[in-house]
């Protein structure tokens, strides 16, 4: 037999284990992937929005200084500090960029060409034109507008550049992130189906020798329990024959020791006193006690191997064949009897419960053999769905503390000389009652007689009637 | 191999009854119980199985065939089983009765008993008063009442 080791368990766990964290990397890498393609992507599009800033300081300063060259004395204050704040806000912006983490090309773009062109205008504005305004000389500040003009128009030219390297930097990410998002699912299509390979390969196996070995296991249980069935089943047997040989052959002496005590007495009367023939007489009444035990033995012994054939068993017709069987020593005696049984046909072995009914009659019967109206009532009724039977007798009774005893084999409440018996009786009744799913029990107090009762399936909860 | 036999009178009007029965106390009580009630057929004996084989081969000699066949199950050497089917499976001698006189009650006993054909199967009382009353039955009815194929 192959054990299920340990092994195989540890070893699946791990696979498992395993498993599950690939399946967590893999995930965690492609969620990360994907975050940061979302940002890259953010950032192309904030560069897309945000090239424009730049060039609007630009555009704007253009326009006031054109409103400078026009204005009158009194207006061009307020327009130049507003030329200065232009001037710094396009500084402020650009380091912002400069420090930013944006892509190579956009940065080299945004901050090269586009930057100087700019900056030669922001040069002109402030090293001839604003000094040409402030000297009050028109056709100077003219002069260098129409080079400002230049360069505004090549920063314009910058600018559309950067825009398509914006664009295309934007592609380039969305490119990026399609290709991510499609890595990460064949990822993990492929780290799913190894998984799928591994719990084929391993854990199923694994599962199957497991449950391989638990079949086997139960196998060989059930093996060895009817191995050791048969051997009980053999040892009883073996103890049933026992039994049975023993008590024929007791018999056979016991025959003897009547048969010639009798021949004694008869043949030899008249040579004995009377010491003599009440000895003789001892030896009988013992002889046949013996003979009474060696019956009941068999008797209890039988109903151990006798095979059980439930069937349909009438309980009033049984106490009426039982009590019509004692007839003649219940009329000598003057024993009242009745019977009064509401129960509908019991599944019952016909044997065992007449057994049982007959024994406990007899019991009965017995018990109130010193009484001076003595009666023996047996009764029935359903309860729970089971039968009851009981047989009742005004006898002496017994103490419920010797209950369970009196059903033991052997076990006996009173004297020989007062009751006799064998104390197999009551035994045979609980043997025969458990054979068929039957119980007996007794309710009695001393000095106010004793009932005895049985409990058998009726046909309806067996469900057959 | 010895075959006891008490009044061995072939050309007495009753016949015999052949008892076999291995316990020599059961033996002498059957003839007590006999001459108790005063009954005339001769009892035979055969001590085991293989002697009361042995009574085939005289009646095949022309010994007169007993009016019945008193047999115990439990004998040495040769089962009363055995005795039982030997007779009851014999061409000729079938139709001797055979009643089964034995301590055992078993109903697996009377069952296999009735298997071979067995005429009537009697638990041996251990009460000598109920024995005597057993045998004296046994050879009224047998004995007398019974009639059997010429």
């Amino acid at each position: 037999m192959t054990k299920p080791g340990v092994e195989p368990l540890i070893v699946m766990q791990i696979v498992i284990v395993c498993v599950l964290l690939t399946l967590a990397g893999v995930s965690i890498f492609a969620i990360q992937t994907l975050s940061d393609a979302a940002d890259s992507m953010g950032q192309g599009k904030d560069v897309v929005a945000d090239i424009l800033p730049p060039p609007l300081y630009v555009i704007e300063a253009q326009f006031v200084s054109d409103d400078v060259l026009h204005a009158s004395e009194s207006e061009r204050a307020p327009l130049l500090r507003k030329l200065q704040s232009l001037k710094n806000d396009y500084d402020l912006r650009n380091q912002y960029w400069e420090a930013s983490t944006l892509a190579p090309e956009l940065k080299r773009s945004l901050l090269g060409e586009q930057r100087k062109q700019a900056d030669l205008l922001w040069q002109q504005i402030t090293t001839r034109f604003v000094p040409a305004i402030q000297a009050g000389d028109r056709v100077a500040a003219a002069a260098a507008m129409r080079d400002m003009r230049g360069y505004y128009g090549a920063h314009r030219q910058a600018v559309d550049a950067t825009v398509n390297v914006a664009h295309q930097h934007a592609a380039d990410t969305k490119n990026v992130l399609s290709w991510t998002s499609m890595r990460a699912t064949w990822l993990l299509v492929i780290v799913a189906g190894l998984s799928c390979l591994a719990i084929l390969g391993l854990v199923i196996p694994t599962l199957n020798r497991l449950y391989r070995g638990v079949r086997e296991a139960n196998a060989d249980l059930e093996r060895r329990v009817t191995e050791r069935t048969a051997e009980l089943a053999a040892k009883n047997r073996e103890l049933e024959t026992f039994n049975y040989s023993v008590s024929h052959d007791l018999k056979a002496p016991l025959r003897g020791i009547d048969g010639y005590s009798k021949l004694l007495l008869s043949d030899y009367a008249d040579r004995l006193d009377a010491d003599g023939r009440f000895f003789i007489q001892t030896i009988r009444t013992a002889t046949v006690q013996m003979g009474r035990l060696i019956d009941d033995l068999l008797a209890y012994s039988r109903l151990e191997r006798r095979s059980i054939t439930l069937g349909r068993v009438d309980p009033r017709a049984l106490a009426e064949m039982l009590v019509a069987e004692r007839a003649d020593e219940m009329r000598e005696r003057g024993v009242q009897t009745t019977v009064n049984i509401a129960c509908a046909d019991v599944h019952a072995e016909p044997e065992g419960l007449a057994l049982a009914l007959r024994n406990l009659l007899d019991n009965a019967l017995k018990f109130t053999c010193h009484v001076m109206e003595p009666s023996v009532d047996i009764g029935g009724e359903v309860q729970n769905g089971k039968c009851v039977l009981w047989v009742r007798d005004n006898g002496p009774g017994f103490d419920m503390q010797y209950h369970d005893r009196i059903f033991e084999i052997f076990q006996r409440l009173h004297r020989a000389e007062e009751f006799p018996g064998t104390g197999v009786g009551l035994a045979i009744v609980r043997k025969s009652m458990q054979r068929m799913q039957g119980k007996v029990w007794a309710q009695s107090e001393l000095g106010k007689g004793a009932t005895f009762f049985l409990e058998i399936p009726t046909m309806k909860e067996e469900g057959i009637a | 191999m010895s075959v006891q036999s008490s009044t061995t009178n072939l050309t007495s009007v009753m016949p015999s009854i052949l008892l076999v029965e291995d316990n020599p106390m059961d033996v002498d009580l059957t003839r007590r119980a006999f001459a108790v009630r005063n009954i005339l057929n001769p009892l035979e004996v055969a001590r085991d199985g293989e002697e009361a084989l042995e009574f085939i081969a005289r009646w095949e000699q022309g010994w007169a065939p007993p009016a019945v066949v008193l047999l115990d199950l439990n004998l040495p050497k040769v089962s009363g089983l055995e005795v039982l089917r030997r007779i009851k499976t014999h061409a000729r001698w079938h139709t001797i009765p055979i009643v089964m006189l034995t301590t055992s009650g078993e109903d697996s006993d009377i069952r296999e008993a009735y298997q071979f054909n067995v005429n009537s199967y009697i638990v041996k009382p251990v009460s000598f008063e109920k024995f005597v009353e057993v045998a004296v039955q046994i050879e009224l009815y047998w004995g007398v009442l019974n009639r059997r194929p010429v």
